[in-house]
């Protein structure tokens, strides 16, 4: 189970960026628990060092998963981030939208955001940037692209898309077959 | 006054000054030359001074007396030993690179490179405005981060080598010591024993 290689990790970090922007340092610098990066096929892991030493104890074939599976590589070679990995853009996030519950079933149905659900959002939100998606009560949903900046997004219809969705926590019965095999 | 120049005489004498050399056929018609039955100047002058009868007398003596000097030898293109094409000589041992390189994996915990990722990738993101002191700042912080890590692996190489070369003295110290204790040893053992007496 290797770490990631420079090309590798840039490609991750460039995926992370769009969600929690320079927070990136706070993943890494971990003096209590430090955590490590590592692919398994094609997917990166986020595991405590401790966990993965152990790790190295289990052949690569039979190693299903460790720690918090970020994403992907995809066949071309980009990265696809996954939804476990929510718990962490959901801690360190850039940019935020808060869903009213008359929202939250629609999004976690795998629709974008749309206007009329929109409880608050962060001030400074740009043009398709990454944004992580909370319920009123600061539960992480999921996370999406913006489709309008904040300012933009105030004068919009109610039925129209403030942010795109790419990722949410319905996907766990969703892909549950795929999402971590 | 009349200019010389423009006289009839002077103009008369300048177009008949032409001068005519008369050189018999005999010398240069080389046809004609060998129909002579004398021929004194068949063969050319030798550039070469010739030398005089008393320098030819005394190299003659000394060569009598001690022998003909050689003539330094001329060695021909084979014995000299050249390469037979003009291809460039390796300046000393050249290891061929073989096989697949590999990856190369980004150490655990190594701040300079995620620090420098982190950096280029969030600047190139966020549309800062900002002065061109602060950017030129900005691009400084990310270029030393660069050239530490680019010591940090000359470092490496370096301390590569020292490790081998203490090992390889190391190792023939040891070798050295252990060559002397033995030495010790057989000499000790090789010492007669001292032939003591006993009495009954």
């Amino acid at each position: 189970m290797p770490p990631l290689t420079e090309e590798e990790t840039k490609v991750v970090f460039e995926k992370l960026a769009n969600y929690i922007g320079r927070n990136i340092t706070f993943l890494i610098d971990n003096k209590e628990d430090p955590h490590v990066f590592r692919l398994q096929k094609d997917r990166v892991y986020y595991v405590s060092e401790k966990i993965a030493k152990f790790a190295t104890s289990v052949s690569r074939q039979n190693l299903m998963s460790l720690g918090v599976c970020f994403g992907k590589f995809t066949k071309t070679g980009n990265f696809r981030l996954h939804i476990t990995a929510l718990s962490y853009l959901a801690q360190y996030a850039k940019y935020k939208v808060w869903i009213k519950q008359n929202g939250e079933m629609p999004f976690l149905y795998g629709n974008h955001v749309l206007k009329a659900h929109i409880g608050k959002m962060s001030d400074d939100i740009p043009e398709h940037a990454g944004v992580v998606v909370y319920s009123m009560h600061d539960i992480p949903l999921g996370f999406g692209v913006s489709a309008k900046s904040t300012t933009e997004a105030r004068g919009l219809q109610p039925n129209s898309i403030v942010a795109f969705r790419q990722s949410d926590v319905g996907e766990y019965l969703r892909e549950e077959d795929t999402l971590f095999s | 006054m009349v200019d010389k120049k423009q006289t009839k005489s002077y103009k008369r004498a300048q177009s008949t000054a032409g001068t005519r050399s008369i050189e018999s056929e005999v010398t240069s018609d080389s046809q004609a030359r060998n129909l002579l039955a004398n021929q004194p100047k068949l063969t050319p002058k030798s550039k070469t001074p010739q030398k005089s009868l008393k320098t030819v007398r005394k190299e003659q003596k000394v060569i009598r007396l001690y022998g003909k000097k050689k003539a330094p030898r001329e060695y021909t293109e084979k014995e000299l030993d050249i390469p037979k094409l003009n291809m460039a000589v390796n300046p000393g041992v050249i290891v061929k690179k073989s096989g697949k390189k590999g990856k190369v994996f980004i150490a655990d915990n190594d701040p300079l490179v995620y620090t420098r990722l982190i950096r280029q990738i969030n600047d190139s993101r966020d549309s800062i405005n900002e002065s061109k002191l602060e950017k030129s700042r900005r691009l400084e912080e990310i270029r030393e981060l660069r050239k530490q890590e680019m010591e940090r692996k000359e470092q490496e190489k370096v301390d590569k080598i020292e490790n081998k070369k203490a090992e390889i003295k190391n190792k023939a110290n040891l070798a050295r010591a252990n060559r002397r204790k033995d030495n010790k040893g057989s000499a000790e053992a090789a010492k007669p024993k001292k032939r003591g007496v006993s009495f009954a």
